[in-house]
C-alpha cells in the first residue's frame, strides 16, 4: 500500500476514478468519431443531429481515397521515407553515441559536443525551411525521395545520439573489455556485446524516429510537389480541395494513424524517456 | 565515427543560421538565389509589421493558455493515477491507461487536425450536434476569430495533455517516500502534502515539461494549416504559419528569412533555459567511473 494514499477516503478514490474515466472518454471519443466517419455512408455523414452509431457500414470511403484519389501511393511513400531515414539515423547516430560514451576526449570536449548535438534539436524546423529549400533546389533534389530521406535522417540524429549515448553509458565497459581479452576486436565487441545489450533501447529509439519522420509535414509540404508527396501532405491538400468529402478524409486520417499507433504500443514504456529526451526516466 | 553525424547536423543547423544571417540584408524571391542588398530594410519592416506582431502575440497567447491547461489537466490525471496504484490489477490498468493516452501524441498532427475539423464543423459537426440536444448553438467553432483560437487550443490540449501526464507521472513515481511518511506521522492533510511536498519536489520535472511544450508551440503549424489556415483573417496565424505564408504564398523569401532569424533568436533563448536545467541535472549524476 502506498503511504501517500492510505489515509484517503473512499470518496477520494471514486473521484480519481471518475476523473480517469472522463480522461479516457475524452481521448477515445475523437478517435471513435474518426473511425465511424470513415465507415459511414455519405448520407449518414451529413445529418443533423449526427448519427452516433451507424446502422450500416461501408468501405467505400477507403476505396475512394486510396484507390481512386491515389492516397495508396502517398502512404507507400511515407512508409518508405520513414523506414529509410530511420535506418540511416540509427546507424549513424549510434556510432556517434558510442564514441561519445566510450572514448576519451581532451578536456571538456565530450559534454560540449553532446550538448551542441542536443541543442541542434531545439532548432525550430520552420527556421531552417528557407535555407534548406534553397540548398536542396541547388543540388536539384526538389520533389525527390532522397531529399526527404536525408533530411529526416539528420533531423532525428540528435535524438538518436543523445539516447544511445545514455544507453551505452549504462552498459559497463568491463563487459566489452572482457570480450576483447577473449580475442574480439573493439568493433566486434561493440557489435556482439554492447549493441546486443542495448537492443531494446535502440529499437524504441528507432520507433520514435519512424514516428517523427512519418508524421513530418512542413518540409514535405514545401519540398515536394507531385512525385514525392507524403501521406500528411496528400491529406492536407485533399482537405483544402474537397471540403465536404468527410468519409475520404476520415479514411485517410485513420490509415495514417495505424502505423504510428502500432509502433508506439510496441515501444511502450520507452516512449516517455524518448519523448522527453531522457530528461525523465520512463 | 562522430564525423558523419556532426557533418549532417552542421548542414541543418549552422548552414541555415549563416544563410539566414546573410539573407537578413538581402531581397530574395523564389526564382533567384542572388538577391540585391537592402541593408536594414527587413528589420524596419519587422518593427512596423502589424501582422507579424499579431502572429507573435497569437503564438504567445496560444502557448500560454494551452500549456497551462495541459499542465493543470495533466497534473490532475497524474495525481489520480498515482494515488490509485498499489495492487497488481491497478498497475495493469495503469499500463492500459498509458497506452491509450499515448495515442493522441503519436498520431500525425495532420490526422489530429482532420479529426477535430470533422468535429468542429458548424453545420454537421458532432460537437454542435451534441450541444443542440441542450438547445445550444450552432457555434461557429472555426469561423469566429476568438472561437477559432479556442478551438486550436483545445485541439493542442487534446493532443499534448497526455505528454504532460506521462512526464509528471514518471516524476511522481520517482519521488522519495520518506518525506510523505514523516508528513503522515505529523498529521499533514492531503492538501498540505500536495502543496508543501509534492509541488516543490516535482518542480524540476514540471519545468522541463513546460519548457518542452513551449518550444513545441513555437512550431505550431500542422493543425493551423488544416483547421484554420491562420484565419479567419489573421486570428489564428502563428509565427510558423506567418513564415510559411510569407515565403511560399507571398514569395517574399528575404523577409521571411529575416523573420526566421528572429524566431531562431527566441528559440535559442528558450533552449538555453532548457539546457541550463538539464545541465544541472547532468552535473548531479555520479562521477564517471571509466578507467
Amino acid at each position: 500500500m502506498n503511504p501517500k494514499t492510505s489515509g484517503r477516503s473512499f470518496i477520494w478514490r471514486a473521484a480519481s476514478l471518475a476523473l480517469l474515466a472522463a480522461a479516457i472518454l475524452a481521448v477515445c471519443f475523437p478517435l471513435y468519431w474518426l473511425l465511424i466517419t470513415s465507415v459511414k455512408f455519405r448520407a449518414d455523414q451529413m445529418t443533423f443531429p449526427p448519427v452516433w452509431i451507424p446502422a450500416r457500414w461501408t468501405l467505400g470511403s477507403f476505396h475512394e481515397a486510396f484507390v481512386v484519389k491515389g492516397f495508396g501511393a502517398y502512404f507507400v511513400n511515407s512508409l518508405v521515407y520513414a523506414g529509410c531515414s530511420t535506418f540511416l539515423s540509427v546507424a549513424l547516430g549510434s556510432l556517434a553515441g558510442y564514441s561519445l560514451a566510450r572514448f576519451k576526449f581532451p578536456g571538456q570536449l565530450e559534454p560540449k559536443i553532446s550538448f551542441w548535438i542536443l541543442s541542434t534539436r531545439m532548432f525550430p524546423p520552420v527556421v531552417s525551411l528557407i535555407p534548406l529549400y534553397f540548398l536542396i533546389r541547388k543540388i536539384n533534389l526538389l520533389d525527390t525521395p532522397a531529399a526527404l530521406i536525408a533530411l529526416y535522417a539528420v533531423f532525428n540524429l540528435p535524438f538518436v545520439v543523445w539516447m544511445t549515448r545514455s544507453f551505452f553509458k549504462e552498459i559497463p565497459v568491463d563487459l566489452e573489455e572482457a570480450a576483447m581479452v577473449d580475442g574480439l576486436t573493439r568493433f566486434q565487441a561493440f557489435g556482439r556485446v554492447t549493441l546486443r545489450l542495448a537492443a531494446p533501447g535502440l529499437a524504441a529509439t528507432a520507433i520514435l524516429c519512424f514516428i517523427a519522420s512519418f508524421n513530418e509535414f512542413i518540409f514535405a509540404l514545401t519540398l515536394t510537389t507531385l512525385k514525392a508527396v507524403t501521406l500528411p501532405v496528400g491529406i492536407a491538400g485533399f482537405v483544402t480541395q474537397y471540403k465536404v468529402m468527410w468519409g475520404e478524409m476520415a479514411a485517410a486520417g485513420l490509415v495514417a494513424a495505424v502505423p504510428v499507433v502500432v509502433f508506439s504500443l510496441l515501444a511502450g514504456r520507452h516512449m516517455v524517456k524518448g519523448l522527453t529526451m531522457g530528461a525523465v526516466k520512463g | 565515427m562522430l564525423v558523419p553525424s556532426l557533418a549532417g547536423l552542421f548542414v541543418v543547423s549552422v548552414y541555415p543560421t549563416l544563410f539566414l544571417l546573410r539573407s537578413c540584408f538581402y531581397q530574395m524571391d523564389l526564382t533567384g538565389l542572388e538577391g540585391s542588398f537592402v541593408g536594414l530594410d527587413h528589420f524596419r519592416r519587422i518593427a512596423s509589421d502589424a501582422l507579424l506582431w499579431k502572429a507573435l502575440a497569437n503564438t504567445a497567447v496560444i502557448t500560454a493558455i494551452a500549456v497551462s491547461l495541459e499542465l493543470v489537466l495533466g497534473l490532475g490525471a497524474a495525481l489520480a493515477v498515482h494515488g490509485s496504484t498499489g495492487s497488481p490489477r491497478a498497475s495493469l490498468g495503469k499500463t492500459m491507461f498509458r497506452n491509450i493516452l499515448i495515442m493522441p501524441m503519436v498520431l500525425p498532427p495532420i490526422a489530429v487536425a482532420i479529426v477535430w475539423r470533422l468535429m468542429y464543423d458548424t453545420n454537421y459537426g458532432v460537437i454542435n450536434g451534441f450541444l443542440s440536444y441542450f438547445g445550444l448553438g450552432p457555434v461557429p467553432w472555426l469561423s469566429d476569430p476568438a472561437l477559432a483560437v479556442v478551438s486550436l487550443i483545445l485541439t493542442d490540449a487534446w493532443q499534448w495533455t497526455p505528454f504532460m501526464f506521462l512526464v509528471l507521472l514518471a516524476g511522481l513515481t520517482a519521488l522519495p517516500e520518506e518525506p510523505y511518511e514523516a508528513a503522515m506521522i505529523d498529521g499533514a492533510s492531503a492538501w498540505q502534502q500536495f502543496r508543501d511536498l509534492t509541488l516543490p519536489l516535482l518542480r524540476p520535472v514540471i519545468l522541463v515539461a513546460v519548457l518542452i511544450r513551449m518550444m513545441d508551440c513555437l512550431r505550431l503549424f500542422d493543425t493551423v494549416y488544416v483547421l484554420t489556415r491562420g484565419g479567419p483573417g489573421n486570428a489564428t496565424e502563428t509565427i510558423s504559419y506567418f513564415i510559411y505564408r510569407t515565403a511560399y504564398e507571398n514569395f517574399d523569401l528575404g523577409y521571411a528569412a529575416a523573420v526566421s532569424f528572429l524566431t531562431l533568436f527566441l528559440t535559442l533563448f528558450l533552449s538555453k533555459l532548457f539546457l541550463m536545467i538539464l545541465g544541472i541535472k547532468e552535473r548531479r549524476e555520479p562521477e564517471d567511473v571509466r578507467p
